[in-house]
C-alpha cells in the first residue's frame, strides 16, 4: 500500500472498521512511513481530546473517510449521461451564466421531465404517502426491480421538502 | 389452362408476398425466442452475478423529477447494499441479507431492522414463467451503458394498461445495467442506470451495518416484510380480510403482511399484495373507520397510483402502477363482501 491508499483508510482504521488483512497492511505502512505515522498520531491526539471532554462519540470527520472522498468524487462536475443524451452544445450552455446555473441545479436536483411524462398527479397526503412508501419498499423484491429508484421513491414520497402536498 | 403473362406475374407476386410473410413471421419468432433467452439469462444473473458500482436514478415524485446517485453492491445470492451519495438522500443506506433488511438514516441516527421472509413465494422458475406470460420481450437495439455495449429490451405488456419496463442487458454477464419503468399510459416513472460497474465480488462483511451504527443508532424492529397467509394476518389483526372479487389479468396473490395503520389509531392494518412478475398491487385494509371519523372517498382524478374506498366501517387503499381503472375495479369489487 502507498500513502494515497492508506490515508483515506486511516479514519476507518482508527475505529476498527477495516477488515483484518487490510488493518495489518495499513499498520505496516504506518510503521514504515513517517508522513502517515504523523497523521495517525494527530488523529490519535484528537481522539484523546474527545475522550477527555465528553462521551466517546466519533466526531463527524472521523468515520467513513472513504465515504467522504467518494462523495467528493461523485459530485465532481462531469458530463453526465443525461446531459450527453440531451446533446446540448457546450457553447450554448456556457454562453449564458444564468442558464448554466439553472441547468446545473436542475441536473442535480430536479431535471426537466423527459418525453412522455405524466401530467400532475393528485396530491398524496401524509397517510397515503406512508402506505405508498411501504408498497414501494416491498416492490424492490420483484424480478428486475429498480431497487435504487424504488428505495429513493419510498423515501422521497414521504419527505415534505420534496413532496409539497404532505401536510403535517 | 395457359396463363397470361399478367396472371403469371400476379401469381409470382402473390407467392412472394405469402412467402415473404412466412419468412418474416419465422424471423420474428426467432427474434422473440432469442430475446426471451436474453431475458431468462438476465433473470438468472440477478441471483448469480456479483457487482459493485455507482448507479444514477431519476424518480418522479408528484410533479418533480429528483435525481440521486448511489453506491451499490451485490454478492449472490442474497447480499445487497445501497448507499446514497447525493442530496437529498445523502448517507441513507440499506443492507440486506436473506433474513433481514437494515435501513439507516444518518440525520436522525435511526436504524430500521426488518425481518423478512427467507424465500420468495414462488421459485425462480415460476417467477420467470410469470414474467414471460405477462410480458413480451422485444429487442429494440444496442446502447452503451457504463462503458459497456448493452442490448435494449422492451418488456411489452400482454395485457393492455399494465405497467411495463425497458431493461438494458449486458450480453457478457447477463446483468441488467439499466432500467426504465412506465405506467399503463406509457409515461415514464423512473429511470436508473449504472454509471460505473465492476463484477468483482465484495467481501461479505461489507453487507452489514458497521459496528458504530449498530452501537449508536436508535433501532426499531419490524416484521412488515415477512410474508404471511391471509388467514394468519386475519388472526393477528382480529378482523377478517376482505379480498376483491376482481384482480387484473396476469396478477396472482403474492402474500399478506401486517402494517401499522396510518390514521393515528395505532392499530395494525393488513397489506395484501398481487404480482404479475414485474409489478405489484397492494391493498391496505384498516379494520375500522379512517381519518378520525372522516369518511374515506375515492381519490378523484386520472393517473393517480392510489385509490381509497370505504366499505362499511372499514377503509381500504389500493396502490399500484397498473391502469387506474384496474385499481378502481378492484376497489369496487370489495362492495358486498
Amino acid at each position: 500500500m502507498d500513502c494515497g491508499q492508506v490515508q483515506p483508510r486511516i479514519a476507518d482504521y482508527s475505529v476498527g472498521l477495516l477488515r483484518a488483512r487490510e488493518s495489518e497492511r495499513v499498520q505496516a505502512h504506518i510503521d514504515a512511513c513517517a508522513a502517515c505515522a504523523r497523521e495517525w498520531r494527530e488523529l490519535q491526539a484528537v481522539m484523546g481530546l474527545v475522550e477527555q471532554f465528553g462521551p466517546r462519540e466519533p466526531p463527524p470527520h472521523l468515520w467513513n473517510g472513504v465515504y467522504n472522498r467518494i462523495t467528493a468524487d461523485a459530485t465532481r462536475e462531469r458530463p453526465g449521461l443525461w446531459e450527453r443524451l440531451l446533446g446540448r452544445p457546450r457553447g450554448l450552455i456556457a454562453g449564458t451564466a444564468t442558464g448554466l446555473a439553472a441547468a446545473a441545479l436542475a441536473a442535480v436536483l430536479m431535471i426537466g421531465p423527459p418525453r412522455g411524462v405524466a401530467p400532475s398527479q393528485p396530491p398524496i397526503g401524509p397517510q397515503t404517502a406512508l402506505l405508498v412508501q411501504q408498497h414501494s419498499m416491498l416492490a424492490g423484491a420483484e424480478p428486475f426491480a429498480d431497487e435504487v429508484g424504488l428505495e429513493a421513491y419510498a423515501r422521497l414520497v414521504n419527505d415534505p421538502t420534496v413532496n409539497p402536498h404532505l401536510v403535517r | 389452362m395457359k396463363l397470361s403473362r399478367w396472371q403469371s406475374l400476379l401469381g409470382v407476386a402473390l407467392a412472394l408476398l405469402v412467402g415473404g410473410g412466412v419468412v418474416r413471421a419465422q424471423w420474428d419468432r426467432f427474434n422473440e425466442r432469442r430475446t426471451e433467452r436474453i431475458v431468462r439469462r438476465a433473470l438468472a444473473s440477478e441471483a448469480t452475478t456479483p457487482y459493485v458500482g455507482v448507479k444514477e436514478s431519476r424518480v418522479r415524485v408528484g410533479e418533480k423529477w429528483v435525481m440521486s446517485r448511489a453506491m451499490v453492491a451485490r454478492r449472490p445470492p442474497n447480499l445487497r447494499r445501497i448507499h446514497y451519495i447525493t442530496p437529498p438522500l445523502t448517507g441513507i443506506t440499506m443492507w440486506q441479507n436473506d433474513q433481514q433488511t437494515f435501513r439507516y438514516e444518518p440525520k436522525g441516527q435511526q436504524l430500521q431492522i426488518y425481518d423478512k421472509s427467507r424465500h420468495s413465494a414462488s421459485g425462480a422458475v415460476e417467477e420467470e414463467a410469470l414474467v414471460l406470460r405477462n410480458y413480451r420481450p422485444q429487442l429494440e437495439g444496442e446502447e452503451r451503458v457504463a462503458g459497456r455495449m448493452t442490448e435494449r429490451i422492451k418488456l411489452a405488456p400482454r395485457h393492455p394498461g399494465d405497467a411495463w419496463k425497458r431493461i438494458w442487458v449486458d450480453p457478457e454477464t447477463g446483468l441488467q445495467l439499466g432500467s426504465a419503468d412506465y405506467d399503463g399510459d406509457d409515461r415514464l416513472l423512473r429511470q436508473t442506470r449504472f454509471l460505473e460497474v465492476s463484477f468483482e465480488p465484495v467481501d461479505a462483511e461489507d453487507f452489514r451495518p458497521p459496528p458504530f451504527v449498530m452501537k449508536l443508532a436508535r433501532k426499531t424492529y419490524s416484521d412488515e416484510a415477512q410474508r404471511k397467509s391471509v388467514d394468519e394476518v386475519s388472526r393477528i389483526l382480529g378482523f377478517p380480510i376482505k379480498l376483491p372479487r376482481f384482480v387484473p389479468d396476469g396478477y396472482r396473490f403474492d402474500g399478506a403482511y401486517t402494517y401499522p395503520c396510518e390514521c393515528g389509531c395505532e392499530k395494525p392494518a393488513a397489506q395484501v399484495r398481487w404480482s404479475n412478475g414485474l409489478n405489484t398491487i397492494s391493498m391496505f385494509q384498516c379494520g375500522h373507520p379512517c381519518g378520525k371519523g372522516a369518511a374515506c372517498t375515492m381519490t378523484v382524478g386520472a393517473h393517480s397510483a392510489s385509490v381509497h374506498i370505504a366499505v362499511g366501517n372499514e377503509s381500504f387503499l389500493f396502490v399500484g402502477e397498473t391502469d387506474r381503472a384496474n385499481l378502481e375495479k378492484m376497489a369496487q369489487s370489495l362492495k358486498g363482501r
